[in-house]
Formats: C-alpha cells, sequence, structure tokens
C-alpha cells in the first residue's frame, strides 16, 4: 500500500455480510426485504421501500442482461495501473436490481449475463459477470 | 396530502457574483479559499462580516469541520447557517434556501459560498471515501473515480440513442471556444474536433476533453432583498423559478435521465415562459451526456434528442444558444463543489452586465441547472432556477 493508497476503514456491517458470503463460495447473496418481496443493492441498512430494517440475506436468481460497460483506463490505484484497462458494467438483474461490476470475457453489451462472488487481496467481495451460457460449466 | 402553492420570489436579489481564479494544485487550505470568496462579494457590495446574518456553505473538503467550524474560523456571527452537501447540485439549492430565508424575514444578507482545495493527493481521498455506496461498491472495482459511472452512463446513452462522439465533441469545442475569452479558465488551448477525437481514451467511450479536470478553487454571491441591493447601489439578478428533486426515478435500471424531467413543468410554469424564452443556458457539465440530458429533461428537445439538438447551435458567447459561457467546468475546471456554484455565478454576471470579455448581448433571462452526487451508479440530485434580469 503506497503513501497514496487511502486506507478503506468502516466497511459497514452490511457489506461486510456480502464478504462472509464471498468467503463461502462463488454464489451470490443480496438482501431481501420479506415485507415488500423485493431484492436490495447496494448492501444497506433499512428497506428504501418500507423501511423495515430486519433485511435477509440469501442467493437470489443471479441473471440478467449487461446495459453498459468501459474499459477503464485511468485508475487512480497506482498498483493498478499495470492491469489496465479494467473492464466493469452495469448489470440488470432480472430481479430489479442494478450492479456495477467486473465484466467478463466474452460478456456482451445487451446480452445475457450471470453473476458471481469473489474476493480481492484484502478479503472483500467483488462481483463479477460471465456470459450466462458459461453458467452452466462453472457452477 | 394538501398541495399548496408554491410561493414566487419576488423582491429578492442575487447579486456580488464572486470566482477566486482557480488552481490546477494549490497548496491553499479550504478556509483560505472560502475566505477569498467571502471578502470578494463583501467587498463588491461594500459590507463587512458583521452585516451578513446567513451564510450557506458547500464544500467537499472542510472535514474535520463543516459550516459551524467556517463560522468560527472566519468569524460571522449568524442567525441561520447551512451546510449544503449536494455537491454539483448547491448553487441552485443555496440560492433557493437563501431566498426563502430572507422573503420569511430570517434573515437579511446571505452569503452562499462553495469552494475546495486541490493538494496532490487530493482528489484521490475524495473519491475514495465519496460516499458509503461508492466507497462500498463502486471504488473496489478499479478505482476509476467519477469516470467509471460516468463511462457507464453515456456507453448506455450512446447505445440508446446513437449519440455520436463529433456530437459531444461539438459541446465540449464550443466551451473552449468560450473559455478562450474568459482569463480565469483553466483550459483556454484551442481545441478542435481532430484533437477532441484523438485525444486518449480515460474509460470507454470517455475520451480526455469529455472529463472534468479538478482543481482548487472558490465562489459567492450574495442574497438580500431587492430594496437593500438598490438601496446599496448594487446590480442584482432576479430569481423567477427553482425546482429541487432528489433521488428521482429510482428504479430506472441506469440513469438515462435527471431529476429535472419529474418537475420541469413546475418550473416553466412558475416562470411563465419556455425554453424559447432562454437567452443562455448554463447547466452542470461534469461530463457532456449530463449536459445533453439537461437540456432533453429540461425541455428544450425530446429525450434522446439532446445531441443533435445542441450540434444544431452554435453554443458559443455569440451563438444562436450560448451555453456555459465561462467556458463551463470542462474548460475553467472542477473546483469541488464550487462546480455547482460556477454556472449560477457566471449567470449573476451575465444577467447584470458584469461578465466582461463572456458576456453575451442583451442577456435578459437564463436558466441554471445542478447536478449532483454521484453516491452509487446515478446522479442523486437535480436542480435548475431561471434568473432574469432586474425589473423583467
Amino acid at each position: 500500500m503506497t503513501a497514496t493508497e487511502p486506507i478503506i476503514s468502516d466497511r459497514s456491517t452490511a457489506a461486510q455480510q456480502l464478504d462472509a458470503a464471498a468467503s463461502r463460495g462463488r454464489l451470490l447473496s443480496l438482501q431481501y426485504c420479506q415485507q415488500c418481496d423485493i431484492w436490495l443493492y447496494p448492501p444497506r441498512d433499512a428497506c428504501h421501500h418500507c423501511l423495515a430494517t430486519a433485511l435477509t440475506w440469501t442467493a437470489p436468481p443471479a441473471n440478467g442482461t449487461l446495459l453498459a460497460e468501459t474499459w477503464l483506463y485511468a485508475s487512480h490505484n497506482p498498483q493498478l495501473r499495470g492491469d489496465t484497462p479494467i473492464r466493469i458494467g452495469t448489470v440488470r438483474l432480472d430481479i430489479g436490481v442494478s450492479i456495477l461490476c467486473h465484466i467478463g470475457a466474452d460478456c456482451q453489451r445487451g446480452g445475457r449475463v450471470h453473476l458471481y462472488l469473489g474476493l480481492d487481496q484484502h478479503g472483500r467481495a467483488l462481483i463479477h459477470a460471465e456470459p450466462e451460457s458459461h453458467q452452466a460449466i462453472s457452477s | 396530502m394538501i398541495a399548496r402553492p408554491k410561493q414566487n420570489y419576488h423582491g429578492i436579489a442575487v447579486t456580488a457574483p464572486t470566482t477566486v481564479p482557480y488552481a490546477r494544485y494549490s497548496e491553499q487550505s479550504t478556509q483560505n479559499w472560502l475566505a477569498r470568496a467571502l471578502r470578494g462579494a463583501l467587498e463588491q457590495a461594500d459590507l463587512k462580516t458583521s452585516d451578513l446574518d446567513g451564510v450557506f456553505v458547500s464544500s467537499f473538503t472542510l472535514a474535520p469541520d463543516n459550516a459551524v467550524g467556517l463560522a468560527e474560523h472566519l468569524g460571522l456571527t449568524l442567525r441561520h447557517l447551512d451546510n449544503i452537501a449536494m455537491g454539483g447540485a448547491s448553487g441552485v439549492a443555496a440560492l433557493q434556501r437563501a431566498a426563502r430565508a430572507v422573503q420569511a424575514g430570517d434573515i437579511n444578507i446571505a452569503a452562499c459560498i462553495a469552494g475546495d482545495r486541490h493538494q496532490r493527493g487530493d482528489f484521490h481521498k475524495l473519491i475514495a471515501n465519496f460516499s458509503r455506496f461508492s466507497r462500498e461498491n463502486v471504488y473496489p472495482y478499479g478505482q476509476g473515480g467519477p469516470n467509471s459511472c460516468f463511462a457507464l452512463i453515456t456507453d448506455y446513452y450512446i447505445n440508446q440513442y446513437g449519440t455520436t462522439a463529433e456530437q459531444f465533441g461539438h459541446l465540449c469545442i464550443a466551451q473552449r471556444r468560450n473559455a478562450q475569452r474568459n482569463p480565469h479558465a483553466l483550459l483556454r488551448t484551442p481545441l478542435d474536433m481532430a484533437t477532441y477525437l484523438a485525444a486518449r481514451t480515460i474509460a470507454t467511450p470517455l475520451r480526455l476533453y469529455d472529463c472534468v479536470m479538478p482543481c482548487a478553487g472558490a465562489e459567492a454571491f450574495l442574497v438580500m432583498s431587492i430594496d437593500e441591493a438598490e438601496r446599496r447601489g448594487l446590480p442584482y439578478a432576479q430569481i423567477s423559478a427553482v425546482i429541487e428533486r432528489h433521488n428521482a426515478f429510482a428504479d430506472d435500471p441506469i440513469q438515462w435521465r435527471g431529476g429535472w424531467a419529474q418537475d420541469r413543468a413546475a418550473l416553466w410554469d412558475q416562470a411563465g415562459c419556455g425554453p424559447d424564452a432562454m437567452d443562455f443556458v448554463q447547466t452542470y457539465d461534469d461530463y457532456p451526456v449530463i449536459s445533453v440530458m439537461q437540456f432533453e429533461d429540461l425541455g428544450f428537445c425530446h429525450k434522446g434528442d439532446g445531441a443533435a439538438f445542441l450540434s444544431g447551435h452554435d453554443l458559443t458567447v455569440t451563438g444562436t444558444l450560448p451555453h456555459n459561457s465561462s467556458g463551463g467546468q470542462l474548460s475553467v475546471g472542477q473546483a469541488g463543489a464550487a462546480g455547482g456554484f460556477l454556472g449560477l455565478v457566471e449567470a449573476v454576471r451575465q444577467l447584470t452586465g458584469q461578465a466582461g470579455p463572456t458576456q453575451i448581448t442583451a442577456a435578459k433571462r437564463g436558466l441554471v441547472s445542478g447536478f449532483g452526487m454521484i453516491n452509487y451508479d446515478r446522479g442523486v440530485c437535480a436542480t435548475a432556477a431561471i434568473l432574469t434580469a432586474a425589473g423583467l
């Protein structure tokens, strides 16, 4: 970690739940509000429809559409500059949440994708997209 | 719910438009920048700090202080003090709050100030901890800062509506031409289409000249009664209409419109005119796609037609639709929260005939819009105001 790399502290309890899920395996886990029957992302502390604070973590149907993508050539982290361009995108899951995530090779804008969890070097969850057609092979 | 009619802004003057010339990097503190902005505004109006009774401040880099610490630091004794943490929407939000406080008689003279320092490393610190959602759910994905989300918004937009790079370039190049009139703009090198298109890629589809450059700077203006402004012989602008909306269209899968679209009828209804009556427009231009959305969502053209609409206009100071006459953030620089004041302060200069080299001939009515705070994947705050010259 260099002097220009701020330490990311204060990761919320909700985000740590996602980290815990990622440490258990690839299966995507999201918060769910039983009162509203909706899924929530990013991890939060209250349902944005009914303000319920009792949210459960569970595995959603993790398929959706890649709405937008970018190849990121400029990173603020000097340590990542060797890895650029980094491909990220916005995926709209069929369950109605939008997730900014890493995009794997062969994913196409407008195409069907499947999301899964990984970990970064600090043990934090990262969400990845792969083409839906790869899903059966990898899971 | 009983909806009460929205009151007008009669009797309110917006005056003393002040810009502290920006610097790409500066060792000066945020308090230093804000003090110079406030002093500049007070000097224009021949006022002392003891004459002020309201302050509305916007800044990303006051921590560990906030507006309270600033009041103590600058020796201000106030009866209304606001910390407006709405980024690019802060200018119009401050204007509205100050105007209402003066109208209600809570205060007599309000200063609205915004500014941020920019020392090396400051911008990285800001984006790493911008919000809880961005820190946890955006920053870890390549640490691209705001470029990441705006690249995604732009990518979606151009694939939905068929916008070309040349159309975005038209807007950026016009602003650079405006900036060449503005001695305080940090980016004044002439920009042509070939150079715009050949610039390095920052995050596809964004190229270098699509992205604002962070810098240090500060802006300020005063709000008081028209009686007070006239007694002091101050040139002033008036407020015709204001809208403010936060967290609109939260269920849109990705941002293709902003909160302006929800309230534009109320804006034009209160103003008693339409887009055609505007002598200039100052949009929030951190990235060209956001300016295009403001023209669409504020009713200048249909959704998806914004880039083509703008390409049909000369957007320079002497053009058919003067836009971001100072050069905008894309050419002046983005001084943190001051970016949310830049267009408003320029609008007040225009309407009071004080814009000097960027003055638009016979500028009587103008639109200023703001856009702020990408906490996760979309800008949450949207504002707009119609301002007019005195006496209209």
